[in-house]
Formats: C-alpha cells, sequence, structure tokens
C-alpha cells in the first residue's frame, strides 16, 4: 500500500510536477486547486500527508490548516512563496508540521515528507511520565489524570523526545534533528512554534510550564517527573 | 582664576550666539560715548557760566567797595591836611560790613603793602576768622603792580571749597597804599554745578538705558520672525515634513514665512514622491521575485528530473539537461538573493540575535570553503586571537558575509594562502579575511558594494557568484550597526573586515588591523 499524500496548490503545473515527482518516489498523490476542494479532498481521500500552499484563492492555506486541524493530526507541510518571518510563523501556529520554500530541492521536500512521516522511535517501555502527564507510547496517546489530551503526531513525538532522556537539555537544533529529521538546516522558529503549541494542550499554567521547560540560551527539557 | 575664566568664555558664547545682545550692548555704547561727550560738555559750558557770572559780581562788588572805601578815607583829611588813620580805619571796616551784599562773603582784609616808608601807619586789619594763607603774595604783588584795577584769584578756601580772592589797591592819606582783599565762598556755586551735573548724570544713565531697552526690543520683535523660521528649520530637517511656519500681516517677515513654507512644501513634494517611487520599485522587486517563485519551482523539479533520468536520453539530449539545470541553479540564487536585497531595501529584514562565538561561525564557514579553496590551490588558516566568547549576532546573516569574503577570496586569490582573522574588544567583534591573490586598484575598491558590478568581467568566475553578494553582506552588516572595511593593493591581494559592535548604538572600533599582520594580532 502506498502512502497518500494531498497536494493543495493553484498552480495546476506543480501539482502535476510534484504528482509526477512524488509518484516515482512511491507516493499516492491528489492534486486540489483551492481551499474548500482541498477539505472535500482530505475527508473522502484520507491522506497521510498534506502539502500545503498557502498562498491559495478564497479560502487560504492558513484557514485551510486550521481546519484540518479541528479534527486530525495528520502532517501538514506547508509550502510557501512567501518567505517572511511572520508568514512562516503564521502557518506554524496554525498548526503546519513544517515548511518548506519555493523554490524547493525536490530531494529536500522528498527529506522532509519521510521524516513527517516516519514511524514513531522504538521504545521499550510502554508509558513514561512528565509531571502529572502520562504519554501511552503502545497507544499513542497522553492523558492528565485519566483525562486524554489530544495531540498532533509531531507534537506527541517532541513530548516523547523530550520525556524519553528527561534528565537532559535538548538544544532546538538537537530536536530538529530529532523530530523533524533536519540534518543541514536551523530554522529555530519551527522548534519555537511547536514547543508554544505543545505547551499550549499540556500545562496548566501556560505562563508557567511544569512539563516543558525552557532552559535560557541552551534549549528545552521535560519537567521533573513526579514519583509515581 | 577658574571661575573668572568660565564667566569670560560665557559671555563669549553668547556674544556669539546672541544676535540681541550684540545689537544691545553696541547701541548701549555707542549712547553711553554720545552721552558722556554731551554731557561733559554742557556740564563744562554751565560750570563755566556761573562761575563766570559770580566773578563778575564780585569784581564789581569789589570795585565798588574799593571806590567807596577809597573816596571814605579821601574825605576822612581834615582841614588842615591831617588824618586820624586808626578812625578811619574803624569807619572804613563798617563801610566795607555794610556795603558787601554778595552771598559767600567769608572775609576781609586791609593789608599794608610791603616796601614803603610814610608818615603814618594804619594797622593792617582783617575780618574775623579770614583766611589770610590763601591770599597770594602774587595777588599782592599784582595789586601793586598795576593799582588802578581790581585782580583776583581762584583759590581751595581751607574748607575745600573753591572760592575766589579779589584784592584792589588803596591810597591811605600819609600812611601809605593798603591792600584791600576780600574772599569769597563760592561752594553755593559748586552746589548748584553739583546739583546740574548729577541730574545730567541720571538724565544720561536713564537714556542709555532706554536705548538699551528699546534696541532689545526692537531686535527681539525683528529677530522673532528668524528665531521661528530658524526652529521650524530645525524641526523639519529632523524629519517633521508637515512643520509650516505661521504667517501673519504682509510685511518682510510674512514673506520669510511663506518662502519657508513655500520651500517646504516644495522638499516634502519631492521627498515623499521619491519615497513613494522607491517604495513602489521595491515592492515590485519583491513581487517580480515572490512571481517567480511558483513557475520556477515547477522548472526546477521538472529540470531535475530530466537531469536525473540523463542517461536515458541520446548525447545532445543528455548535455541540454544538464545545462539546464545548471542555469536553474543560477537563476535560483539570482532570485534568493535579488529577494533578500529586496527585502533589506524594504527595511522587513529582521535580525535573529543569538549568542554566538565568531570563531565558530568563522570556522564553519571555512569548513565550507575548504574543498573550493583545495582545487585552486588555496590553504585557508583562522588566526583567532580573540572572539572565543558568545556574542548576540545573527549567525546565519554573518556566516553569509564571512562565506561571501572566502569565495572572493578564492576566486581572486591565485592560489596563495588565505588568512582568516577572528578577534574580539569589549565593544565589538570582527572577522577579516585576507588573501595574497590580485588585488584591486582603488577605483575598483570603491565599487565593490555595487550591485552587479564584477572586479574583472574578462576572469572566469569558478565558485559562482551572482554579483549581489557584496550589497547583501553590507546590507547584513549595517543591519547589525557594523561596517564592511575594504583594503586592496593590486598585486598584493585584498582584506575584507567585518566590524560589528556588541551594542548596535555605538560606533565599532575594529579590533582588527586592516590588514591584520602577523606576529601583531597573533601574540
Amino acid at each position: 500500500m502506498h502512502a497518500r499524500i494531498l497536494i493543495v496548490d493553484d498552480d495546476p503545473s506543480i501539482g502535476e510536477v510534484l504528482g509526477i515527482f512524488l509518484r516515482a518516489e512511491g507516493y499516492d498523490t491528489r492534486v486540489a486547486l483551492n481551499g474548500i476542494e482541498a477539505l472535500t479532498v482530505f475527508d473522502e481521500y484520507q491522506p497521510h500527508l498534506v502539502l500545503l500552499d498557502l498562498n491559495l484563492p478564497g479560502m487560504d492555506g492558513i484557514a485551510v490548516c486550521r481546519a484540518i486541524r479541528e479534527y486530525s493530526g495528520t502532517p501538514i507541510i506547508m509550502v510557501t512563496a512567501r518567505t517572511d518571518t511572520q508568514d512562516i510563523v503564521h502557518g506554524l501556529e496554525a498548526g503546519a508540521d513544517d515548511y518548506v520554500e519555493k523554490p524547493f530541492n525536490e530531494k529536500i521536500l522528498s527529506a522532509r515528507i519521510r521524516a513527517c512521516m516516519r514511524r514513531p522511535l522504538p521504545t521499550s517501555s510502554s508509558a513514561l511520565a512528565v509531571g502529572d502527564v502520562v504519554i501511552d507510547l503502545r497507544g499513542h496517546t497522553v492523558s492528565r489524570d485519566g483525562q486524554p489530551i489530544a495531540l498532533t503526531p509531531l507534537e506527541f513525538e517532541l513530548l516523547h523526545t523530550l520525556a524519553s532522556r528527561p534528565s537532559e537539555v535538548f538544544s532546538r537544533e538537537a530536536l530538529l534533528e530529532q523530530v523533524w529529521g533536519y540534518r543541514y538546516k536551523a530554522d529555530t522558529r519551527l522548534v519555537n512554534v511547536h514547543v508554544q503549541r505543545l505547551r499550549s494542550k499540556v500545562e496548566l499554567d501556560v505562563d508557567e510550564p511544569k512539563i516543558v521547560l525552557t532552559v535560557r540560551g541552551v534549549g528545552y527539557r521535560a519537567g521533573e517527573t513526579q514519583s509515581a | 582664576m577658574n571661575f573668572l575664566l568660565r564667566i569670560v568664555r560665557r559671555v563669549k558664547t553668547a556674544w556669539g550666539e546672541s544676535l540681541r545682545l550684540r545689537m544691545v550692548a553696541v547701541s548701549v555704547g555707542f549712547s553711553l560715548v554720545a552721552v558722556v561727550l554731551i554731557g561733559g560738555f554742557l556740564s563744562f559750558t554751565i560750570e563755566q557760566n556761573l562761575f563766570e557770572t559770580r566773578r563778575l559780581e564780585i569784581i564789581a562788588e569789589t570795585q565798588a567797595v574799593s571806590g567807596t572805601v577809597q573816596a571814605q578815607l579821601d574825605d576822612a583829611i581834615d582841614a588842615q591836611g591831617s588824618i586820624d588813620v586808626e578812625g578811619a580805619n574803624g569807619s572804613v571796616q563798617a563801610t566795607i560790613r555794610a556795603t558787601t551784599n554778595s552771598p559767600g562773603l567769608v572775609g576781609f582784609a586791609i593789608l599794608r603793602a610791603p616796601g614803603q616808608t610814610t608818615d603814618q601807619l594804619m594797622t593792617s586789619t582783617s575780618s574775623v576768622g579770614f583766611p589770610i594763607a590763601v591770599v597770594s603774595d602774587a595777588l599782592r604783588d599784582a595789586i601793586q603792580t598795576d593799582r588802578g584795577y581790581v585782580h583776583y584769584q581762584s583759590v581751595e578756601l581751607p574748607a575745600g571749597t573753591p572760592g575766589i580772592v579779589t584784592g584792589a589797591n588803596i591810597d591811605v592819606p600819609t600812611a601809605g597804599r593798603y591792600d584791600l582783599v576780600l574772599v569769597y565762598n563760592l561752594a553755593d556755586v559748586d552746589v548748584n554745578l553739583t546739583f546740574v551735573q548729577s541730574a545730567l548724570a541720571a538724565g544720561a544713565l536713564f537714556f542709555v538705558a532706554i536705548t538699551g531697552l528699546i534696541v532689545w526690543l526692537v531686535t527681539t520683535r525683528s529677530i522673532k520672525p528668524i528665531m521661528t523660521t530658524a526652529a521650524t528649520a530645525e524641526r523639519f530637517a529632523d524629519g517633521n515634513l508637515e512643520e509650516r511656519i505661521e504667517v501673519e500681516g504682509g510685511d518682510v517677515s510674512a514673506k520669510l514665512a511663506l518662502s519657508f513654507n513655500r520651500m517646504a512644501e516644495s522638499i516634502s513634494g519631492q521627498i515623499n514622491r521619491l519615497a513613494t517611487l522607491s517604495t513602489l520599485q521595491q515592492q515590485f522587486v519583491s513581487d517580480v521575485s515572490h512571481e517567480l517563485r511558483t513557475p520556477l519551482t515547477t522548472i526546477k523539479m521538472a529540470g531535475s528530473m530530466l537531469f536525473s533520468r540523463r542517461k536515458t536520453f541520446d548525447k545532445d539530449s543528455a548535455r541540454a539537461a544538464e545545462l539546464l539545470n545548471r542555469q536553474i541553479e543560477t537563476f535560483e540564487e539570482l532570485l534568493a538573493e535579488l529577494l533578500e536585497l529586496s527585502r533589506y531595501d524594504a527595511g522587513a529584514a529582521q535580525l535573529e540575535l543569538e549568542p554566538v562565538a565568531p570563531v565558530t561561525i568563522a570556522q564553519s564557514c571555512i569548513e565550507q570553503v575548504t574543498s573550493l579553496a583545495a582545487e585552486r590551490g588555496s590553504t585557508i588558516t583562522l588566526y583567532a586571537p580573540g572572539g572565543h566568547s558568545p556574542a548576540s549576532l545573527d549567525a546565519r546573516r554573518i556566516r553569509r558575509i564571512v562565506l561571501n569574503f572566502l569565495t572572493n577570496a578564492i576566486d581572486h586569490g591565485e592560489g596563495k594562502p588565505i588568512e582568516v582573522w577572528v578577534d574580539s574588544t569589549s565593544t565589538a567583534v570582527a572577522i577579516a579575511v585576507r588573501d595574497y591573490g590580485v588585488g584591486m586598484s582603488p577605483s575598483e575598491t570603491v565599487r565593490v558594494f555595487d550591485r552587479f558590478w564584477r572586479a574583472d568581467p574578462s576572469r572566469q568566475r569558478q565558485s559562482g557568484g551572482t554579483g549581489l553578494g557584496m550589497a547583501i553582506a553590507l546590507g547584513y552588516a549595517k543591519l547589525h550597526g557594523g561596517v564592511i572595511d575594504v583594503w586592496a593593493e593590486p598585486g598584493e591581494g585584498a582584506c575584507f573586515r567585518v566590524t560589528l559592535p556588541r551594542d548596535a548604538a555605538i560606533d565599532p572600533v575594529s579590533p582588527l588591523g586592516l590588514p591584520p599582520v602577523t606576529g601583531v594580532d597573533d601574540a
């Protein structure tokens, strides 16, 4: 079975050339030319990953991203011709897992896609705890006091990475490498935005984080695990 | 002394700066000279006049008294031709007392003229308290020498007041010639004079003060429009292009205000037009770059697919695919740099600061170009006397600057060694790249930051480069509040040095020389 990728771009030729390339890479693809169509196709096609152009006629990429995130954690890689910091941060805040800038290198795109869709880290234990939050690795769920917390796969991955080595401080670059699969490029905005998103879901008080702690000038680490 | 000097300095400054102060001082100075001259003349004339009047009066009185006394003495001779001189003396004194009515008579004396032998003597007499000391021999000589006239002399009385001594000769029958001497006090004249003089002085001072005040007011009023214009021009120069002067009336100051306003209008209009033009142009470049990105993505992917399958093509098609692929890369690089530059021009570029050691940046840049340098036969050596501790830098942009220096050095280094220098002080960090290649002439050196300018178009370019690299590097350095300095000599090589302040508000003094010298900084 091939992994399914939904390509959303208002330029048909990009959709087509991406389709050719991704099929050659062994994926199954569908193209949507606008935001509304993208949501319809998403429901029907059930893709494993979405390549989402931010600049769409009508409903723009950010809105599409938010709409998908309301009910799905499917990895979203946004594709943008606008490289201003604000645009990228907005996209990430809307729930995109990663981004590529046009014109992108197809090998890099391929690597991004693989990183977003790869299997969770192999693990010996079945559960981890960070603070009062419990991570169930088999069920791929996170809960506090038995109440489940909905995380996207990327956010789960981020929390899992931090929790797997509780005493270690992860630099943003290390997290980029381990969670996003980056090896060459250091855009720490990705990490910052996703840590914020993760905190907004798992922290009781976002201004006083207990689960994902900032180590100033270095990076992040998991909060103290309560003896349980 | 210091205090005095300070005051002098302050006055000097005020003098130089305040037109009003100068005007007032000059007018007060001149009017002071004028009133001193006029006042002096008036006072002198009045003095002359007052004294002259009194003198004439006194002389006339002396004349009259001496005439009366002479007549009385002549009458005192009885029929036998004899005279009771002492009796005459007494009655004469009474007559003198009775006939002098001029104010200020201090006293009189009847003194026997010296050097004569007569039948009898009349005792020399004087009134009580007569200041005999003020009667000079010269006066008495004159009285006797020229006996027909009244003689006088101005003196200072023992009380310190001005006085006048008059004298005339009288002939006492049988007793010979005597000097009738009268002493007058002129204190009253002096009092009058003092009064007049002080009135004059007070008037003069008042006049000078009024003059100063008038000049102050007039100057203030007439320089007010100038001050207003200057203040407005100052604000205008500070960038408040909407500043205008309120126009009142139709005089010359209103004309100044009108002209200023027209000039301001014209300038701000021009500036706005240029700003709009510049914004439009930047927007256009930015839009073009963005609009090109989407089709370029398609072109790039298609080209890259063709390139990866070139082995299945015939020879010519395969070569075409190769060329296509390479030129797409160049095109992409150019587009990225144009976009970067347009972002800088638009002021949209933002620093992303993080603590990073300049040496780390230099090392990673060297690593990146080592193989390229080796192809050209150049070795790259790092000299880092400082810069090992983190500074707040935008690592991506600084790396870009240093890489640009390095690729330039490799391109123009003719395979000779390349040096990278890093140093820092408490206020700045600097990275310099020195090559020993072809170098540049001064006319080339000033153009290195021009967009799309290349040192020598005939030279084959090895590491690519769009011609925008240095412009971007300079933009990045400026974004940091830093500078890029260039040193070059034809045949000696070139050195590019970026200096970045730790605090963007301070103009950095570079920790490195230009070019850096081995053995000095290295020590």
